[in-house]
């Protein structure tokens, strides 16, 4: 297999948040081999790191390639929240820019005492004072990050409330972190991570016609309503927020390389949103809130999404009775700091069906449940195909649609059927490790 | 004293680095291919993938490096809005000017492209930019710029939600085909069949009259009769339904002037005093007025529209003097296109002024339109209407139907699909394909 020289910069940065200092390391193929990338290869590299609480975020061997929605970035911590051992998957163009960046993985070690903000770009990282970032909300932390770094293409950000009912984002739409992320960059008095690369990265010669004709063949029978934030609301059976989307004036966005884009741009009336707009890109948040408020959802996730804080556990306030209107200066009060008298919300919500809490912790806890929650062998064919996905650097969402990337994805990374067989072989063996969290 | 050295034919000295007039009367010279090639952008399609980055980066660096490629996307996720810049392969390039090294060229197939070979990276093609096409490569310096991959543009062919095309103008102008056989026809009818009829024409209980000729009668008997006015209706239906299309389709003058503007495409250019388009208006008063004077209809006896319909035949050519009139005021065309009907024409005041009532309107898009990069519309409109300036400073003209004579040209002409008719309620700037928003 020659897919480590052609899909990988073979380079693992290591930051030491309680210093200024940071270092790189290389990439060593046996580990590639072994762990091919991506929460299997992060589990092992914090493994290797444990003694420092690292978080670490790597990228998948497809990363940044052609492959369909080659976006992912696996972030592999333990979570403060729950004390276990949490990936978390990090979309849009997260994954791509750290292999722009220079980098296959960042390694996040101890903890700093002052607030930081960290910049990796084009081989290199800095680490600058976080003060400013204290209490702002997303839009503000952008404007801050653009007056001081340009624009970063992509962050992390662990939100601007509490940690225990933060999630961190990737975009302004949030993200898929329920198990603690936001919780875990917090607790090393991270405010927010951008990555930005100008580098390139190398590909496989037929990389491009495979992935055309897979998308081609992906496209073939997908249906406008199919497509875009609704179509997977539609397909997880959430009827109810799904009437809440408008099937016209809608936008959809997509991450990185993805073809079937599931996040959508609603142009609401600005009494509805308190914006212009407002990007729908988590799902369960939504449709957690969207049970209790219906069209008012979009106020509420307009301000979940600026001040960083989980959709569910707000969802689960509203669950208590109280009203829109307190949730709201609850959220407000939260972003200054004061934390008195707000209640704590339940971030677990039901979707998915008979998996356990403990179950939820190789993917977060945030990716929507798109399997049959009756039947035993679709759950367990979701599993496989989400931790594969988050092995291989694509998006777990896209390969839990379409059944034919089980055999495509793998495709990308091997020369010939024998390469092909060895290699489904090592996915199946990492996946259940991925699953399992061993 | 030592001779000056000879230049020697393989060396480049600053002498040739120089710009010179040459070069710009090259560009004002350059004749644009019939069918020019260019990229459309359809932003109500784009998801952000990125795509288009990636390709297009491969053809720069051969590695996948969204920051090395020709296109570069922008991404506004509070508003929703994707949009890509991109060379326009402007007709009259700023770029080819601003080039001190002249490393800017411009094909036979109107693709204008960097010699990389002659380019020192200086940037000043990117200042010149209204779009700021030419990009800097972050991280080689290079300035990369869309060649349209020589013909067969790799963005367009990948983009998986088909947000890209390639167009090359329009095959066929039916438009144009349509107006000089309509106006053909007409003017086969008015001033060879029924001779004289436009003037006034009656036929049992219908009757037909010029409305500017309706005016000075009444002016001239002071009397209203009814039947005089219910002559004019049809062209006052005609005006109010479609605008002046009498003007741009119908008039036989309209016809004249058109064939020789097609025979003598250089225009001498028409004295800034004479360039007022309320002259017409004062014309028409002043016809009214000496009609009310004279006791008969003065203007009639010089009107081109009038004398060319009633020239035909032996009795035409009794009336000499009268038609000396029509090659006389043909003549302006020689200076402008359709002067005659911008500054001087009553018949066409009176449509403008019905034209305040009018059901349509003609837009240029906002969106699809390429504005500076293009501007044919205003190139082809023969009534100077469409505001060039505007249109290179990117803003979408407003068109004043008063003056529109509905000719059609510029939605024949423009490759983009930009310029459409609309109602005169429907919004300025034409809804883009595929997009839907409130």
């Amino acid at each position: 297999m020659n897919f480590f020289e052609t899909h990988y910069n073979g380079k693992i940065l290591l930051v030491d948040a309680a210093g200024s200092a940071s270092e790189s390391m290389s990439l060593e193929s046996s580990l590639v081999r072994e762990y091919l990338g991506g929460a299997a290869l992060n589990r092992a590299l914090y493994d290797r790191f444990r003694d420092d609480d690292p978080i670490v975020f790597g990228t998948g061997p497809l990363t940044g390639g052609f492959a369909p929605a080659a976006c992912l970035l696996v972030a592999t911590f333990r979570s403060p929240l729950t004390g276990r051992i949490t990936n978390v998957p990090l979309t849009l163009r997260t994954g791509p820019q750290v292999k722009y960046a220079g980098f296959d993985f960042i390694v996040l070690r101890k903890k700093s005492s002052d607030p930081k903000v960290i910049v990796a770009h084009n081989e290199a990282v800095t680490l600058s004072p976080g003060e400013t970032y204290n209490g702002l909300q997303l839009t503000e932390m952008l404007e801050q990050a653009r007056r001081e770094f340009g624009r970063p293409e992509s962050f992390v950000w662990p939100g601007a409330v509490t940690p225990s009912l933060a999630s961190a984002a990737t975009g302004r739409g949030g993200g898929f972190d329920r198990r603690g992320l936001a919780a875990a960059l917090a607790e090393k008095n991270i405010k927010a991570l951008f990555i930005y690369g100008n580098d390139g990265l190398p590909f496989g010669a037929d990389d491009l016609v495979r992935s055309d004709r897979i998308i081609g063949d992906m496209k073939k029978n997908l249906t406008k309503k199919e497509v875009g934030f609704a179509g997977i609301l539609d397909r997880i059976g959430e009827d109810q927020a799904a009437r809440a989307v408008p099937r016209r004036k809608v936008r959809h966005m997509a991450c990185a390389r993805c073809p079937v884009p599931c996040m959508s741009h609603i142009l609401v009336p600005k009494g509805l949103s308190g914006s212009e707009g407002t990007l729908l890109a988590d799902h369960l948040g939504f449709a957690a809130l969207a049970k209790h408020v219906g069209i008012g959802v979009y106020r509420l996730i307009t301000a979940c999404n600026e001040a960083g804080i989980d959709p569910i556990a707000v969802a689960d306030w509203l669950a208590a009775g109280i009203t829109q209107e307190e949730v709201l200066s609850f959220i407000a009060n939260l972003v200054q700091g004061k934390e008195d008298n707000v209640p704590t919300g339940n971030r677990g919500g039901d979707f998915y069906g008979p998996l356990s809490e403990e179950d939820c912790d190789f993917f977060g806890g945030g990716l929507p449940p798109l399997y049959d929650t009756a039947d035993e062998a679709s759950i367990e064919a979701w599993k496989t195909r989400t931790a594969r996905a988050m092995i291989l650097g694509v998006c777990p969402i896209l390969a839990a649609r379409f059944p034919m990337l089980d055999a495509a994805l793998p495709s990308f990374l091997a020369d010939n059927t024998e390469q092909a067989k060895a290699m489904e072989q090592t996915l199946g063996s990492l996946a259940e490790t991925v699953i399992t969290g061993t | 004293m030592a001779e000056p050295a000879k230049k020697q034919d393989n060396i480049i000295t600053l002498e040739d680095l120089r710009p010179r007039r040459k070069e710009r009367s090259y560009l004002a010279d350059y004749v644009m291919p019939a069918r020019h090639p260019n990229i459309l952008f359809d932003p109500g399609k784009c998801t952000g993938c990125g795509t288009c980055e990636m390709v297009c980066s491969l053809r720069n660096r051969s590695v996948i490096a969204p920051a090395s490629s020709s296109i570069k996307m922008l991404r506004d996720g509070e508003k929703g809005k994707n949009f890509a810049i991109y060379c326009q392969h402007c007709r009259k390039p700023l770029c080819i000017e601003a080039c001190p090294t002249r490393a800017i060229e411009k094909d036979e197939n109107g693709i204008v492209s960097i010699n990389k070979l002659f380019c020192v990276e200086c940037g000043l093609c990117t200042l010149a930019c209204p779009e700021s096409a030419p990009l800097r490569d972050s991280k080689t310096g290079e300035i990369n710029k869309c060649d349209l991959c020589g013909g067969d543009p790799l963005c367009v062919k990948h983009c998986p939600e088909k947000a890209l095309t390639l167009t090359r103008g329009k095959f066929f102008r039916w438009i144009k085909a349509a107006r000089w056989t309509v106006q053909a026809v007409s003017f086969l009818l008015l001033v060879m069949i029924f001779v004289g009829t436009f003037c006034f024409f009656k036929a049992g209980q219908v009757s037909f009259a010029c409305p500017t000729g309706m005016l000075q009668n009444i002016a001239a008997s002071k009397t209203i009769v009814l039947t005089t006015l219910s002559a004019t209706l049809a062209l006052i239906v005609l005006t109010i339904l479609l605008g002046r299309v009498f003007c741009g389709w119908i008039c036989p003058f309209g016809f004249v002037l058109d064939v020789i503007g097609t025979l003598i495409p250089k225009k001498l250019g028409w004295p800034r005093f004479l360039k007022s388009r309320l002259t017409k208006y004062g014309i028409l008063g002043g016809a009214v007025g000496a009609s009310a004077a004279l006791g008969f209809q003065s203007f009639c006896v010089v009107c081109p529209i009038g004398t060319l319909c009633r020239s035909y035949g032996a009795q035409g050519f009794m009336r000499g003097a009268e038609l000396a009139v029509v090659p006389l005021l043909a003549s302006t065309e020689i200076a402008q296109r359709r002067a005659w009907c911008r500054y001087f024409c009553p018949v066409g005041a009176v449509l403008a002024l019905l034209t305040k009532l009018g059901l349509l309107k003609i837009v240029i898009g906002a969106t699809s339109c390429k504005k500076f990069s293009c501007t044919q519309c205003a190139d082809v409109c023969p009534m100077g209407i469409i505001d060039r300036d505007l249109l290179r400073q990117g803003i979408s003209p407003k068109i004043p139907m008063s003056e529109c004579i509905m000719c059609m040209r510029c939605i024949d002409r423009c490759p983009y699909g930009a310029a459409k008719i609309r109602f005169r309620w429907q919004k300025g700037v034409p809804g883009i394909p595929g997009e839907t928003r409130i």
